[in-house]
């Protein structure tokens, strides 16, 4: 053993006596890298878990636990072997290299071009000139209400005819058949509204599974795992009723995602959550969309920008009935003139224009909320703040939404 | 988010669920790991999964203690553990 990795040792030992949670994390990344195999970093990692996991531990066990970690410092640094780290890495890198061949999947599941859609009772009219949507990727649609969001997700999935134009289904339907009845099977649509389920949850899921031809043992395992993977094994006997508003789009996710979609289009599903369980629906749609195994495209409507766009592959926008297609999301903003920022404040609008004015041209508008600053390439956020707590102004929140698809809902103000 | 073919990455998020004891999310992300890693069909990830939830339900209806549960979702992050080192793919 090297004096280094003596003292290494030695030092990771005094912070685990200080602060063993800190001296755990130490530890498990010292075992990382002079570890002659994978256990002892479990073992450190459990030891972790049970730290984490208990609050109110008994002192004695907690003290045995940090002698533990002490134990396995000294036991990383005496059976450090340079040949077994090397030849561990070198294993770990081939599985690296293996894993990397496994390229997520990415067909073309829809194409629509130049599509309409017409009402003779109303002035309303829709229009896409084109959308693709691809395995493995999550396309957002936002938009203000009744600009023809819910339109277009029904189209899409086929519960509404189109007055012109294409769709097509390369993946789901290779010769362009368009038999709406075969397509539909491999489609899952969650309206906003969630129709009530009758009796026992698992059982709806089965007969689901079922109904898209999952039978028999096929049909335990896809069910069982649907309720596993969404986490809901501890509501399946109880009725929709006594479900939370959570919970029901959980199940409606579980009804859809059980007949094994490669098109998942959901409307509005985060309307009705708190913003944590917004975060983990999401989540869990990201992972299951990008599955290696069995990919899924989503296309999801939602009114909460920030968080579908920090989910989603492209954005779309609709206004009026006319669908605009951003592309990746990442590109959003990209080619803008302006910057333009979100604040909120206690101040009044008319103070907050005023001390603005000591700023390069910028142009600041209120939308009854927060106010909003458009200014110029050249002008950061970084300075923004800056002038704005110079000035001793109260900040609440501050959001540079420049390249976010908020842009889209202000550009009459630009 | 980690690429889903970046298999070093995904093994340390969910070790990183264990060691923080957000065993949820730990069970969950392996659930996604050992279908996407694992090249036989069976049910190792489910099976944990399903004793998990079946410990918290025990722990609810106080048919265990906080404290047996505590011991019983430590055998559960160690079988999360091993399902990660378990997994070999060339």
């Amino acid at each position: 053993m090297s004096i280094n990795l003596q003292n290494r040792a030695n030092s990771i030992k005094g912070v685990i006596w200080e602060n063993p949670m800190r001296g755990a994390e130490l530890l498990s990344d010292f075992a990382e890298r002079y570890g002659a195999d994978t256990d002892v970093g479990d073992e450190i990692l459990l030891i972790q878990f049970e730290l984490n996991a208990s609050s109110d531990q008994d002192p004695a066990h907690q003290k045995k636990l940090v002698q533990k970690l002490v134990e396995l410092t000294d036991q990383v640094a005496e059976r450090y072997d340079q040949e077994k780290v090397a030849a561990r890495l070198q294993l770990e890198q081939e599985m690296i290299e293996a894993a990397k061949k496994r390229k997520l999947e990415n067909g073309l599941v829809l194409a629509a071009e130049g599509i309409e859609k017409k009402y003779r009772s109303s002035r309303f009219h829709l229009f896409a000139e084109k959308l693709e949507l691809r395995l493995g990727e999550i396309t957002g649609l936002v938009g203000e209400n009744a600009t023809g969001k819910t339109t277009l997700l029904r189209i899409l999935a086929g519960d509404l005819a189109l007055s012109k134009g294409q769709v097509r289904f390369p993946l789901l339907d290779p010769q362009n058949k368009l038999d709406w009845g075969d397509i539909k099977m491999k489609i899952a649509f969650v309206p906003q509204e969630l129709p009530a389920w009758e009796g026992p949850l698992v059982e709806a899921l089965r007969f689901e599974a079922s109904r898209h031809g999952i039978l028999g043992e096929a049909n335990r395992r896809t069910v069982d795992y649907i309720i596993q993977r969404l986490g809901l094994a501890l509501h399946t006997e109880k009725a929709w009723a006594e479900l939370s508003g959570g919970y029901k789009l959980r199940f409606a996710l579980a009804k859809a995602l059980v007949s094994k979609p490669q098109l998942l289009i959901l409307d509005e599903p985060l309307a009705f959550l708190d913003i944590k369980t917004q975060m983990v629906v999401l989540m869990d749609i990201q992972a299951l969309a990008k599955s290696l195994r069995d990919p899924i495209s989503v296309l999801i409507s939602s009114q909460h920008l920030h968080e579908v766009e920090s989910v989603a592959d492209q954005m779309l926008f609709m206004r009026d009935g006319h669908l605009e297609n951003l592309g990746p999301t990442e590109d959003i903003g990209q080619d803008r003139r302006y910057n333009l920022f979100e604040v909120g404040t206690p101040l009044s609008f008319k103070k907050f224009e005023k001390i603005l004015q000591d700023l390069e041209y910028s142009r600041a508008w209120d939308n009854g909320v927060d106010y909003y600053v458009a200014t110029p390439l050249s002008v950061d956020a970084d300075q923004i703040l800056q002038l704005l707590l110079a000035k001793g102004i109260e900040i609440r929140h501050f959001r540079d939404i420049s390249t976010s698809v908020k842009t889209k809902f202000y550009e009459n103000f630009l | 988010m980690i690429a889903p073919n970046n298999i070093l990455e995904r093994k340390s998020e969910i070790k990183h669920f264990v060691a923080t004891a957000k065993l949820e999310e730990a069970v969950r992300r392996c659930i996604d790991f050992y279908r996407d890693f694992n090249n036989q069909d069976d049910d190792a990830a489910i099976l944990v999964s399903t004793t998990y939830y079946l410990i918290l339900i025990e722990e609810k209806s106080g048919l265990i203690t906080s404290e047996q549960a505590l011991v019983r979702k430590q055998q559960i992050a160690a079988r999360i553990l091993n399902i990660l080192k378990e997994i070999q793919i060339n």
